[in-house]
């Protein structure tokens, strides 16, 4: 018998998961691989652990991580979008540094267990955050499809061509990066905030989430409604490892914290050689960055 | 309205072109950001540099060390650049090299058994994301850059489960003393300079240095390497046999890698530590080594002895972590890692572009 506490967990995990692989998604679908999601995310829990701490109120902590959660994606927008610098090694470079001075911030007020993000119950709490997750991919799924999707889908499919039909294809990849990180803060702020989640902001608390995130978009086609499912089973992962743990079972916690990067690595794998060979699936122009010679002159 | 105009540049740059920015770019980029950490984290400029720059430190058989293994790992990423392999993977691959020691040591104690056991570990691992890019097009750097997480929390469970030799705490048996490298000793001017790092590591170094250099650019072998790099389609249509100098590239690579993981282990404390959460960085057993080394694999453009110069500055970085202490040295750890790939990024940027920043009324 599965006990209630472990769906909400795993209800309050995966929703955590599906906003970061939404941003994710978007910034994919306009060509950038934004693989500083991870900086963002670190960078964010710290953030909004601080601010709570400091204001004693968690809905300013949210706030104020969501906005710090931007701020490597702004970086990423000048290295990678205005400048053609490699975005998976300009991914890791900012990642790198956000998560070391994710430390900076998370370590300058007293480790000391947050106000949690709570309404009404802790139980009720973990549900709306899921059913927003579950509203904001429905919602994203419908934009797809309409005229601010398309445009975004121009930029990562071929942006030579929206660019010679009067579409700036740098501005929407900025625009795709810049809700990226909004998104991957958003995760991280969760990550501190969430009831039932994690107690208290620890070093390393993302666990290389956003890592894992980039790893698995592909296995989501791209596609908000697929995500949903995706998010919900690598939220799973780590949580029905240490249920089983603490249930008796004879398990290996680092064999466990190595299947949801095992797992990513081959769904990426396999999507990947079986995508290639589908043509309109992949974004066209994804990872691979813009430089028009004639705007120089 | 700011607007930025970038045009790629014809020319390939010269060599001193090359070094002067990338050193200029690499000491500022390093330094200025290494400083307004210290300054935030509390740590005085006075102190860090005091404790950095004196005489003795920068001539130190520490300093050396440190230099020597960067090298090594370094040269072994610039050939995998150069065939167009952009590996993430050094963490874990030094890691399963560190393994290959171990399994030697317990099965078959014996130095070179050891070596060609890491050898093969690295090869079999280097090999998967490399063949999954040239012939699936899957990218490179995520893949081996996963596989790195994987490799270390696989040794983690090794060490815990497998092999451990320590009740107390997770951590594997000591390396058995047959499989040890020489050192200089003695009390001379080469001791004072070189008692700290092995002579295998060194000859190896010197010996590479020169070879890839003669290989990568002035011989047919690294004209196809350099060619695999650029376009594999253009290779295969020039009649490259693509496999067989994806061996070779990767075979030198994985020879460096695991002289690299010998020196680091054998000339260590002589076991494989629990890495917690499988961090990356100042606390894993490879220090980070394998990110700041990519990073002056590519700053150095295939020109392998530059390399040397790149390595020592990183290792005055290193001893800028090392002078610092408790959560200040992760922070350090993890932001050389970001800075050194970061000064890397923009030395290729302004080699390769032509880059105006301009302010215009009209859009």
């Amino acid at each position: 018998m599965v006990p209630e506490t472990l769906i909400l967990q795993i209800i309050g995990m995966g929703a955590v998961l599906i906003y970061s692989l939404l941003g994710e998604i978007i910034s994919e679908r306009s060509g950038i691989v934004n693989l500083s999601i991870e900086g963002s995310i670190a960078f964010s829990a710290a953030t909004s652990y601080a601010i709570t701490i400091a204001y004693h109120n968690p809905l300013i902590g949210l706030l104020f991580g969501v906005l710090s959660g931007i701020i490597p994606s702004i970086f990423m927008t000048l290295t990678s979008v205005y400048m053609p610098l490699n975005m998976i090694v300009s991914g890791i470079v900012f990642s790198s540094i956000f998560s070391a001075a994710s430390i900076v911030v998370g370590n300058s007020v007293p480790r000391l267990p947050q106000e949690r993000l709570v309404f009404i119950n802790e139980n009720t709490t973990l549900m709306i955050i899921f059913l927003s997750a579950v509203s904001s991919a429905i919602v994203l799924k419908l934009f797809i499809g309409r005229r601010i999707g398309l445009l975004i889908r121009s930029a990562g499919e071929d942006p030579y061509s929206a660019y010679s039909l009067g579409i700036n294809p740098w501005r929407i990849r900025m625009f795709g990066l810049i809700f990226s990180g909004a998104m991957g803060g958003l995760t991280g702020s969760l990550l501190t905030l969430s009831p039932m989640i994690s107690m208290i902001w620890r070093e390393n608390i993302t666990a290389g989430t956003g890592f894992i995130i980039v790893a698995v978009t592909p296995s989501t086609l791209w596609d908000p409604i697929i995500a949903i499912f995706i998010g919900i089973f690598f939220g799973s992962i780590p949580l029905i490892s240490i249920y089983l743990q603490t249930s008796g079972m004879m398990f290996s916690a680092e064999l466990a914290s190595l299947l949801p990067y095992l797992i990513a690595l081959s769904l990426y794998i396999i999507f990947r050689i079986v995508l290639a060979k589908r043509s309109g699936l992949v974004p066209r122009a994804l990872g691979k960055e813009i430089v028009l010679e004639e705007r120089y002159e | 309205m700011i607007s930025i105009y970038v045009r790629r540049k014809i020319q390939d740059p010269g060599v001193f072109k090359m070094l002067f920015l990338s050193l200029g770019l690499f000491v500022s980029i390093f330094l200025i950001g290494t400083m307004i950490i210290a300054l935030v984290g509390g740590l005085g400029i006075k102190e860090l540099l005091t404790d950095v720059f004196n005489k003795d430190l920068l001539l130190s058989p520490i300093l050396i060390r440190y230099t020597v293994i960067i090298s090594l790992i370094s040269l072994a990423l610039m050939i995998n650049v150069a065939s167009g392999f952009t590996n993430l993977g050094g963490e874990g691959q030094i890691t399963l090299g560190m393994l290959g020691l171990l399994l030697a040591s317990i099965y078959l104690p014996d130095l070179s058994i050891g070596l060609v056991i890491s050898l093969l570990l690295i090869f079999i691992w280097q090999m998967i994301p490399y063949i999954l890019k040239i012939y699936r097009d899957v990218s490179d750097v995520l893949t081996s850059f996963i596989m790195n997480f994987i490799a270390l929390f696989m040794i983690n469970h090794i060490v815990t489960y497998v092999f451990r030799g320590d009740i107390a705490r997770p951590r594997s048996p000591p390396i058995n003393e047959k499989l040890s490298l020489h050192y200089v000793s003695g009390d001379n001017f080469l001791s004072l300079l070189f008692s700290r790092v092995s002579i295998e590591s060194i000859v190896t170094l010197l010996i590479f240095i020169i070879l890839l250099y003669i290989v990568l650019l002035r011989h047919r072998i690294g004209y196809s390497i350099r060619m695999i790099g650029y376009s594999v389609k253009t290779a295969s249509l020039s009649g490259v046999k693509i496999p067989i100098y994806m061996i070779i590239s990767v075979m030198i690579s994985s020879l460096l890698l695991s002289i690299a993981s010998a020196e680091m282990l054998l000339g260590g404390e002589r076991r494989i530590y629990y890495n917690d959460y499988a961090k990356i960085g100042m606390s894993s057993m490879s220090f980070g080594l394998g990110y700041t080394a990519l990073g002056i694999a590519l700053l150095s453009n295939g020109r392998s002895y530059l390399i040397l110069i790149y390595s020592y500055l990183l290792s005055i970085g290193y001893m800028i972590v090392f002078t610092s202490y408790g959560y200040f040295r992760l922070i350090l750890g993890t932001a050389v890692i970001g800075l050194s790939l970061l000064s890397a990024l923009l030395t290729d940027l302004l080699l390769r572009y032509e880059v105006k920043i301009s302010w215009s009324q009209r859009r």
